[in-house]
């Protein structure tokens, strides 16, 4: 795809064309001081990042993510892959990614914020949460430090030329996995079992798979690929977030060669890492959903007229609306605070309570939210054209991604009596 | 000295909640004996390099001990409880 200036400007650079070198003009948000957001910034200023933001990034979401969208929720079509290697080129793929990879850097703060306003634009409310996927197990392959690793894998992820999928979910805990990993020379391992729950697995060309290895139990990450004999992926037919490829994948005698054994002892402190950064970038683009259905409630109701008045007019209906701010303003804050405590780096990589409790509370709190606009909005709520439906359906997705709700509630409650009693006496 | 227990890995120590350990000077050789005790907790607790988890917080009398701090020294009346925060994905 050719080099493009989205920005309807004019006055600045364009974005990069894929693969291209280091003349490439690089997005403008990579050169301004907009991109330098830290966890001091003030809301005026991250605003101002929103904005531009929407600017930058909005065209393509119009033109490219939006057509389409609500037909490929109703037939479960994963988002194809062509509109990731368009987002790569334009430089939201990789937005978060190191420079090396050609990415732009951003820490979770600006990323979070990107995504937010991503699924404010987007009418596939998926696509922010698959995108942070998608660039989530790019990051962890870089930081597995190996060239060879990071040539094959995490390089051309970034550049949206391979996709990569996070399979941990098997059925089981953590320490009585039914994927195993046995031991077969020269370094190679052979993988059996079935992951259940693969985001982006329909589409990806390999997989982050976690397995317990046989001879110590310990669980190993490894690097299977699509094309590796004996993977199989199952299309699973979901409640929401259809459009994110969601699949088993099954390994039967797979073998996998010693180069591509991403951790060789303690994979399952692996995946918390990654499921812990995961968390509030997760629920970023929902709550970006979640004003944009805010907003479109409100305006259908002021153009719907009952009894000769507005239904805004309505002090009932704006007490609806009062209240769904406040949760609005509250996920806002609750968020932003956290992807600010994420970027700080004073974050606690394995299982942070702050980003714990932000994915927690703005999931508690968009699922009263979706219930609220089916209150105010009547018939209209229920077609499918208001989107409020498959807003609610997609919510739903978060109740079990990134930690179920429940499991979040227990280790919260673990760790605040140890830390407000010094353990029990 | 005694280890508490709670959640998740309650199940690898017979789901006793309290368990005496007698004659370890350090945090580190107090995991050795326990582990001793409980042979499958072994997995639960250490990886394939024996390390301990970093998914596990080891919490002193109240205080979190890191990983490195293994050889931290124990006395009679300490206590010594293994927090376990873990998700799925």
């Amino acid at each position: 795809m050719a080099a493009q200036d989205t920005r309807g400007n004019g006055s600045g650079p364009g974005v990069p064309a894929r693969g291209a070198t280091e003349e490439r003009p690089v997005p403008y948000m990579m050169t301004s001081r907009i991109a330098q957001l830290h966890a001091g910034s003030t809301p005026v200023k991250v605003q101002a990042y929103a904005a531009r933001a929407r600017e930058y990034f909005g065209p393509f979401l119009r033109e490219t993510v939006n057509p389409g969208a609500a037909e490929r929720d109703r037939s479960g079509t994963p988002i194809p892959n062509d509109i990731f290697r368009r987002s790569a080129e334009l430089g939201l793929l990789p937005y978060s990614l190191p420079r090396e990879l050609g990415g732009l850097e951003a820490n979770a703060l600006e990323w979070g914020l990107v995504l937010e306003e991503v699924g404010y634009l987007c009418e596939d409310g998926t696509f922010p949460y698959f995108l942070s996927v998608r660039a989530t197990v790019a990051a962890t392959l870089y930081e597995s430090k190996r060239p060879d690793i990071i040539d094959r894998y995490a390089r051309p992820m970034a550049r949206g030329e391979r996709f990569g999928s996070f399979a941990f979910t098997d059925g089981a805990d953590p320490f009585s996995f039914r994927t195993t990993a046995r031991r077969a020379g020269d370094g190679a391992f052979i993988l059996n079992g079935q992951k259940q729950f693969t985001t982006g697995g329909l589409t990806a060309d390999c997989y982050l798979v976690y397995a317990r290895d046989e001879r110590t139990d310990d669980i190993l990450v490894f690097i299977v690929e699509r094309d590796d004999a004996g993977v199989t992926l199952g299309p699973l037919d979901v409640h929401g977030c259809r459009t994110a490829g969601l699949c088993t994948l099954g390994l039967d005698q797979v073998r996998v060669p010693a180069e591509r054994v991403l951790a060789a002892a303690d994979g399952l402190s692996h995946s918390q890492i990654f499921l812990n950064r995961r968390r509030v970038l997760l629920v970023a683009g929902f709550f970006g959903r979640m004003r944009a259905m805010l907003e479109r409630c409100i305006a259908h109701l002021g153009s719907t007229i009952r009894y000769g008045r507005p239904l805004t007019e309505m002090q009932a209906v704006q007490a609806s609306i009062g209240r769904m701010t406040a949760s609005v303003e509250a996920c806002r804050a609750v968020l932003h605070t956290a992807l600010a405590w994420q970027a700080s780096g004073a974050s606690d990589p394995i299982w942070d309570p702050n980003i714990t409790a932000a994915k927690y509370f703005i999931t508690e709190q968009l699922n009263a939210f979706c219930s609220d606009l089916f209150r105010l909005a009547g018939g209209f709520g229920y077609t499918a054209e208001s989107g409020f439906g498959r807003f609610q359906r997609d919510v739903a997705a978060l109740f079990a991604g990134a930690g179920a709700q429940g499991t979040l509630e227990v280790d919260l409650g673990v760790m605040a009596i140890q830390r407000l009693t010094g353990g029990s006496p | 000295m005694k280890f508490r227990f709670s959640g998740t890995l309650l199940r690898f120590v017979d789901y006793r909640k309290e368990i005496a350990v007698e004659d370890a000077a350090t945090v580190g050789s107090a995991l050795q004996s326990l582990v001793s005790q409980y042979p499958s907790l072994r997995g639960a607790l250490f990886d394939a390099d024996s390390k301990v988890r970093s998914t596990h917080r080891i919490v002193l009398n109240g205080e979190v001990l890191g990983r490195e701090h293994t050889d931290r020294a124990l006395f009679e009346h300490d206590r010594l409880e293994i927090l376990t925060a873990i998700a799925g994905g």
